[in-house]
């Protein structure tokens, strides 16, 4: 193959893929990262044989033709070593030559024949989502899934696609968080799927730049196609049943009491509250009274603190207590200003909510 | 047809139940030699104790007139009516032993009382009585027994080898020298001196006398009372321990006796100090109300049975366990024991067969050994971890941490060159934590939003639903969800990364998976503290590293993991010296 193609745009597209490919694999090509010049385009594809993503590079000063693929760390970090404005990749009997001004390396590849196949990328009967709500929901929901690879489909987040509403799910079991967003999506009926992490977050990636109103999203039978104007995602789902989240969800009733709260002024507060609360078994003890909120952690042998603020509160003094990484986390992910908690007793699960479409469920620590 | 059974096949019958093997002939022999207040017993076994059993003894002798009832079934010096039997303080009681033997073998007392008259002797063949008559003889007893079993092959075919035999028999001979303080004990197997225990020799004494002075030298001793029971003895360090017993001896009111509940609550109080596999060496003394222990159990008086069973237990426990706490149990490398130091054999170590399988302590095979601790020690270290606010006369030394292979982490302190397993060490810390949790209340259980169901096979069901409390203390809060299946609605705060139903099935194994140790909720803890610690292959900050050392100083005792592996090993400054070959330059 030959091409020649400016460094930065380069860079960038080579920055987007490259994280797909995985640190340790038994197939090597995993490695690689495929490239498809033509004139005025290049394809860069990464897959670790779950996700796969395309990235697509267009602009006049692109030139050449053919294929390769190539290992996409040494690449990434070659290019990124370079200093001229352009570079040239070239074959050369085994090697590939990467030319930059005075500068070169020569870098085994693989035959872009042993890449694997990924699938259709076929956009048709895809759902439009306006890409910044969705961001915001991937957001507010991924760090809840469990980090672990447990029971269910637990690592990963539940995607509801509704005529009038898109939802995402995430929860590891002891934690829940729901976010949805109005939009017209198009579909007659609810459909769902389970999205892996990895996948999400490398949308998030590639979404978070380009200048796309929305992403568009295509459920298949076991898989999942993201599509943005410059790259497409192409994930397998996660398999298996996701819990019956409307079940968990509690009603008011269940949680009568309520304190408006200052979102940051107690992610402060349970930040000093951690700093105490031990190592292994963490706990922050939340202690409501009227008009005042009282954040507190003890451990045996390493010291104990207390913060106190004023919260809009009415109802009866009642302690309850939360694994401090699970309230940090929630608000951490919010840019809110202030943030609604109902709960009713120290045993029972209590909420957060910034707005009836996005609630995070949580539950206590008891002895 | 059925017919009454003659009367020399009823005494074989029954002489089975007393007589099992040579020991048991040489167990209640010893013991009617101390209940005829021997101060001097001296026993020979030839042929192990086949050919020859001989307990000679300078008791108080037979009287003639008495002498024609030796043989005879249930006839006892030692128990009047039913009444005494509640109130057993001799060791023969029920009048069987001598008519059992005298039943399976040929044997012959030769006795006197002392007096001018001088003695009388009987013999007694296949229950055939001759004699008695007259011989000169000086105060005391002599009973032969020679061919036992001879009249009885089928019992003679299930012995063991004659060392085998030999070997059971001076275990019998063993276990009562340690107990009878006062009595002078001397064993001769096959003609060849094994051991003497002088009447005036303490226990400890009596332990040297007869396995070797290395061997109690790696033993403390241990002392407690708990409800009107006393415990005495001593135990062997965790660092000696073996995989198969060598000697555990449990005696109540001096009664020998081999009870599997003593073994384990021994076992117990050595818990977390000794890994599962390895038995400890001890002799336990108990002593409590007669009235409060059942010896009339079994025909041999080896079970007993005790009115308050747990007390006993948790005497027994007790006192082991503090006398683990006093010890020091850090095992020191020492340069003699890395450079193969030779042996000193002596007569101890001869051909006798129970020493060859285990005549070898502990300090000789393995490179390691527990000093007994300054008490000085633990205050030093203690003293150290303080903030340095408190004013020290020096300068505490500057604190290097090393982390090796991801696994061990290297350190000095006065004591020398500190070597520590960061999980055992953990694990210990997360165990103390646990067990003051548990004991205030405090240990904290995450609820789950989702419950999480777990199939169970039937049993594990059963024993799931059996346990809800028990769990429920642990913060794992376990409810039936139908017929082989359980909804888990809260798991314990430290574990709550953990699998669930792999921590379930954990905490659900029986006890003896664990080695034994009886106690399920603390064996419990032991599986909680081991998931959550850090593991070999973490890798750790010096902070990490330094927040657990400072963490494992402040606890009661660090030496060991929660199943008895060490902790740390020091290597005092004298034995780097050593290793390098620098003293003495």
């Amino acid at each position: 193959m030959k091409l020649v193609t400016p460094r930065e745009l380069f860079l960038h597209h080579l920055q987007l893929v490259a994280p797909i490919s995985p640190v340790r694999t038994a197939r090597p090509v995993f490695k690689d990262v495929l490239l498809e010049a033509s004139p005025g385009q290049l394809r860069l594809v990464t897959t670790d044989g779950e996700i796969s993503m395309t990235s697509i590079a267009t602009h006049a000063g692109i030139s050449g033709e053919g294929r390769a693929a190539l290992p996409a760390g040494i690449l990434l970090s070659a290019v990124r070593s370079l200093e001229s404005d352009e570079l040239t990749l070239e074959q050369k009997g085994p090697f590939h030559e990467l030319t930059g001004g005075a500068s070169s390396f020569k870098l085994h590849g693989e035959d872009p024949e042993v890449f694997p196949e990924i699938g259709s990328l076929d956009e048709d009967g895809a759902v439009a989502i306006p890409k910044t709500g969705f961001l915001d929901l991937c957001a507010r929901t991924m760090f809840a899934a469990a980090k672990e690879m447990g029971r269910y489909a637990f690592n990963g987040v539940l995607l509801e696609i509704e005529p009038k509403e898109v939802t995402l799910v995430a929860t590891d079991g002891r934690r829940l968080s729901l976010a949805r967003m109005t939009t017209e999506t198009g579909v007659s009926e609810r459909a769902s799927c389970i999205l892996p992490l990895k996948g999400l977050a490398q949308l998030q990636r590639a979404a978070s730049e380009g200048d796309d109103d929305v992403v568009k999203v295509q459920i298949r039978e076991n898989q999942v196609l993201f599509a943005l104007q410059g790259a497409q995602i192409l994930s397998r789902l996660v398999e298996g049943e996701f819990p019956d989240f409307r079940a968990v969800l509690p009603k008011e009733k269940d949680a009568p009491l309520e304190a408006q709260i200052d979102r940051s002024e107690l992610e402060r507060a349970i930040r000093r509250a951690a700093v105490t609360a031990g190592e292994e078994a963490r706990s922050v003890e939340l202690s409501f009274d009227a008009g005042k909120l009282k954040i507190s952690s003890r451990q045996d042998g390493l010291g104990e603190s207390e913060s106190e603020m004023p919260v809009e509160y009415q109802g009866e003094a009642v302690d309850i207590r939360f694994n401090p990484e699970f309230i940090g986390e929630y608000l951490k992910s919010l840019s809110d200003s202030a943030v609604t908690f109902r709960f009713k007793d120290r045993a029972s699960a209590g909420y957060f909510a910034t707005s009836e479409r996005a609630v995070y469920v949580i539950m206590p620590i008891t002895s | 047809m059925i017919r009454a059974l003659p009367r020399d096949v009823v005494d074989r019958i029954a002489a089975g139940e007393v007589v099992e093997r040579p020991a048991s002939v040489v167990k209640e022999l010893i013991e009617n030699a101390l209940d005829a207040r021997a101060r001097r017993i001296s026993v020979s076994v030839g042929e192990g104790g086949l050919g020859l059993i001989r307990v000679a003894d300078d008791g108080t002798g037979i009287a003639e007139a008495d002498l024609g009832l030796a043989f005879a079934a249930h006839a006892t010096s030692k128990l009047a009516d039913v009444g005494d039997l509640e109130h057993i303080g001799s060791f023969g009681f029920r009048g069987e032993a001598l008519a059992s033997i005298g039943a399976v073998s040929r044997a012959r007392i030769t006795t006197s009382i002392g007096t001018e008259a001088g003695g009388w002797t009987l013999a007694c063949e296949a229950g055939v009585l001759l004699g008695p008559e007259p011989v000169a003889t000086t105060r005391g007893t002599v009973v032969e027994i020679r061919d036992l079993f001879f009249n009885t092959p089928a019992r003679r075919r299930f012995l063991g080898a004659a060392r085998t035999e030999a070997a059971r028999c001076r275990e019998a001979v063993t276990s009562l020298a340690l107990v009878h303080a006062g009595v002078c004990f001397d064993l001769e197997v096959d003609g060849h001196k094994r051991f003497r225990v002088d009447g005036g020799a303490d226990l400890r004494e009596r332990l040297a006398a007869v396995y070797g002075e290395d061997f109690v030298r790696d033993m403390v001793p241990l002392a407690g009372q708990h409800e009107g029971i006393s415990v005495e003895g001593w135990l062997t360090l965790p660092a000696a321990a073996k995989p198969r017993p060598r000697a555990q001896h449990c005696f109540v009111n001096d009664r020998h006796v081999k009870d599997r509940a003593l073994v384990a609550a021994v076992r117990s109080g050595c818990a977390d100090f000794l890994p599962g596999s390895l038995q400890p060496a001890f002799v336990i003394q108990i002593h409590l109300d007669p009235a409060r222990v059942d010896v009339n159990v079994h025909p041999t008086k080896a079970e007993v049975r005790f009115r308050e069973r747990d007390e006993v237990f948790r005497a027994v426990r007790r006192a082991c366990r503090d006398a683990l706490l006093a010890a020091n149990l850090s095992p020191r490398p020492r340069a003699e024991g890395i450079a193969a130091r030779s042996m000193s054999p002596g007569w101890e170590a001869g051909p006798g067969p129970a020493l060859a399988a285990t005549g070898s302590p502990s300090s000789r095979t393995l490179p390691f050994r527990v000093e007994s601790k300054p008490f000085t020690d633990r205050a030093d270290r203690v003293g150290e971890a303080l903030p340095p606010a408190v004013p020290a006369p020096a300068p505490a030394p500057v604190r290097r941490y090393l982390q090796v292979h991801d696994t061990y982490l290297v350190h000095e302190d006065p004591a020398g060159l500190v070597l520590i397993d960061q999980h055992a060490l953990h694990e210990r810390i997360l165990y103390a934590r646990l067990q003051d949790d548990l004991a205030a209340g405090r240990l904290e259980s995450q609820r789950l939003l989702l419950p999480e169901t777990v199939r169970l096979d039937p049993s594990d069901h059963a024993r799931a639903l059996g346990m809800q409390e028990e769990l429920a203390a642990l913060g794992l809060v376990v409810e039936s969800f139908g017929p082989d299946t359980v909804a888990i609605h809260a798991v314990p705060a430290v574990l709550q990364h953990e699998s669930v139903p792999d921590l379930l099935r954990a905490l659900l194994d029986p006890p003896d998976a664990h080695g034994g140790i009886p106690n399920g909720l603390d064996r419990r803890l032991f599986t909680m503290a081991c998931h959550a610690a850090v593991k070999a292959g973490d890798p750790l900050g010096e902070d990490e590293i330094a927040s657990m050392l400072r963490q494992g100083e402040a606890l009661d005792h660090d030496a060991t993991c929660p199943h008895g592996r060490p902790t740390r090993l020091v290597i005092p400054p004298d034995e780097l010296e050593k290793l390098f070959k620098r003293s003495g330059f």
